[in-house]
């Protein structure tokens, strides 16, 4: 018996609870998997009537960063999903239990409120974004196996292009990193999300929501500044410009273009603006990330006397 | 004689309510006690306070632990089940058993799975999808194979029917309580508990109004079935409670020696719930 043995159970709680972490991820993959097979049927549709004519000249660096391209990609979509998944499940966990008493059973076990709160802001900040990553990498390595494969029918052998173990393994490490990265980011959201599920009686998402807003109206209204939506909406800001189009910012001023954000992303040119190990490290040196990992640390400490004190509804 | 629970002048207040009133009492090892009380009497309140949920005034030692500040110190030692159906729905029995042996250190697998294994639970199932009486089997089998040294039961067996409650009890009795182990518990429905208390205490109004061994309740309380001519005698000795049954009366008396009594008629020791009805009115008046 130990304190890991404990901690570990209590994560696995949350998956148990919590299907959706990975059944969702799942699902996710298999449809891209079922879109990879349409789009490549209709390929070799197109190609049999003679209809597109592939050129496969595609070299130097805009190969490297076109692999990754794929790679950051199709991660994105998983990882719109997956953060609303987490935003629910924050919302829900420290009030769902309260509110079907099971609380009186999780209390009635000798682990602390604390290890309670934290392993829920585990599941959030690394469970959840590792089961995601998990079947990214799957569905990467189906998808990209079907593209060669139906390229490869239609004439054109892009395997020796793109089979770059090297560079696929480095852009997965990459993603990873840019997972932590964002989890780093969120903490203050988080911390938030759980002070509101360990405090409201009810209605957990408007509380969640309408608070800030609320505390942003009044700001502006009667204090005539926008310090708080600057804020919130900075961070957030910072957050999807990194991770949505696979980008980074040095010091707030963002490098290269961005999918879906204007700008066609120019992946075949070699200056891309995917984000690398390199360019996720300078994260670390935005004040603006340390402050809102203080803030959540304040959001969570707050959760966890709430749910020391406040154990039913 | 080991002392488990000390509480002295704990007192606990909901806005003006005053849930718990500067309440003292022990509880020692190898007892059930009996916490009887009506609504809002403050039963759960106490109940609360000795398992670190809920704050309070006063001092409370649980094992040597302020249960304020050490809950899960103390979870170690205390098992409780309030009330029925705490049990979460989307939880497996099997992951229930293997969640439980990993954070708690004096559970046995093996104990549970021999309880589990005279009922008709499997372990593939989820909570939500056993019958009321079955979550309660689940509950007890994880609480019992744990070995504990105080255990807490508020309100174990409301709402389930009548087999159920009377497996509870003697699962309970048999299975699990020993010399060193003790029991703490609430109901309502006192006649079920009624056989299987060494200790009794009432509370009422956030006060205890009533703190003895079963023995001492059995001295201390008689009720006399008096006929109409000797009713004038009797109501001189203050009994505590009066009820009329067939044209003649029935006297509840506190602390009168049976010898002075036997002259009214047959004496018998009241029942919990006779018992309860004449302090509880007592108290009103």
């Amino acid at each position: 018996m130990n304190a890991m043995q404990a901690y570990s159970a209590l994560v696995k709680r949350e998956i148990w609870e919590h299907k959706s972490f990975w059944i969702v991820p799942a699902v996710i993959g298999c449809l891209g998997i079922l879109f990879t097979l349409y789009g490549s049927g209709a390929l070799l549709v197109a190609a049999h009537q003679g209809m597109i004519n592939i050129n496969s000249d595609i070299t130097g660096v805009g190969r490297v960063e076109g692999v990754r391209a794929f790679i950051f990609g199709s991660a994105a979509f998983f990882n719109t999903v997956m953060l609303f998944m987490v935003w629910f499940y924050l919302m829900d966990t420290l009030y769902a239990d309260r509110k079907d008493r099971s609380v009186l059973f999780w209390k009635s076990l000798p682990f602390s409120d604390t290890s309670t709160v934290l392993s829920k802001l585990f599941t959030g900040m690394v469970t959840a974004p590792a089961l995601m990553l998990a079947a990214v990498i799957v569905t990467e390595i189906i998808t990209g196996i079907l593209f060669i494969i139906a390229l490869s029918l239609v004439g054109v052998n892009i395997l020796p292009l793109v089979f770059q173990p090297g560079t696929i393994i480095l852009a997965w490490i990459t993603l990873a990193f840019a997972l932590i990265v964002q989890s780093l980011w969120l903490v203050p959201f988080f911390g938030w999300f759980l002070l509101c599920s360990a405090w409201a009686k009810k209605l957990v998402l408007a509380w969640a929501v309408l608070i800030p807003l609320g505390a942003m109206l009044v700001e502006r209204l009667f204090i005539g500044t926008h310090y708080l939506s600057n804020a919130i909406f900075g961070h957030l800001g910072k957050l999807f410009r990194m991770v949505m189009s696979g980008r980074y910012s040095v010091n707030g001023v963002s490098i290269g273009p961005g999918i879906g954000f204007g700008e066609k992303p120019d992946v075949f040119a070699g200056h891309s603006g995917l984000m690398t190990l390199g360019s996720l490290v300078h994260e670390f040196a935005q004040p603006e990330m340390w402050i809102g990992i203080a803030i959540g640390a304040i959001f969570v400490f707050g959760a966890i006397w709430l749910r020391r004190n406040r154990s039913e509804i | 004689m080991n002392m488990l629970v000390q509480a002295r002048g704990v007192s606990k207040t909901y806005g003006s309510l005053r849930a718990l009133d500067k309440v003292d009492f022990d509880i020692e090892e190898g007892r059930i006690v009996g916490l009887i009380g009506p609504n809002g009497a403050g039963k759960t309140t106490a109940l609360k306070a000795i398992l670190g949920l809920t704050n309070f005034e006063g001092e409370l030692d649980v094992l040597g632990h302020d249960p304020r500040i050490s809950r899960r110190q103390l979870m170690q030692d205390v098992c409780f089940i309030a009330d029925v159906a705490t049990l979460p729905r989307w939880l497996k029995v099997a992951n229930a058993i293997e969640f439980v042996e990993a954070v708690h250190p004096r559970f046995s697998r093996e104990r549970a799975r021999h309880f589990l294994e005279r009922t008709k639970i499997s372990q593939k199932s989820k909570v939500g999808q056993l019958s009321k009486g079955m979550v309660t089997q689940l509950h007890l089998a994880l609480i019992m194979a744990i070995d504990a040294k105080l255990l807490v039961l508020d309100e174990p067996t409301i709402g389930l029917d009548i087999l159920y409650r009377k497996e509870f009890y003697s699962n309970l009795l048999n299975d699990y309580f020993d010399e060193k182990r003790t029991i703490l518990i609430t109901t309502h429905q006192v006649e079920e508990i009624e056989k299987l208390l060494t200790h009794l205490m009432f509370i009422n109004n956030g006060r205890i109004v009533l703190n003895d061994s079963m023995e001492a309740v059995a001295e201390k309380y008689a009720e006399v079935l008096v006929a109409p001519d000797k009713i004038a005698a009797a109501q001189a000795l203050n009994p505590i409670n009066e009820r009329e049954i067939f044209g003649k009366k029935l006297f509840l008396f506190e602390g009168i020696e049976r010898s002075k009594l036997a002259g009214f008629g047959e004496i018998h020791t009241p029942s919990i719930a006779d018992l309860f009805v004449a302090k509880m009115q007592g108290a009103v008046q």
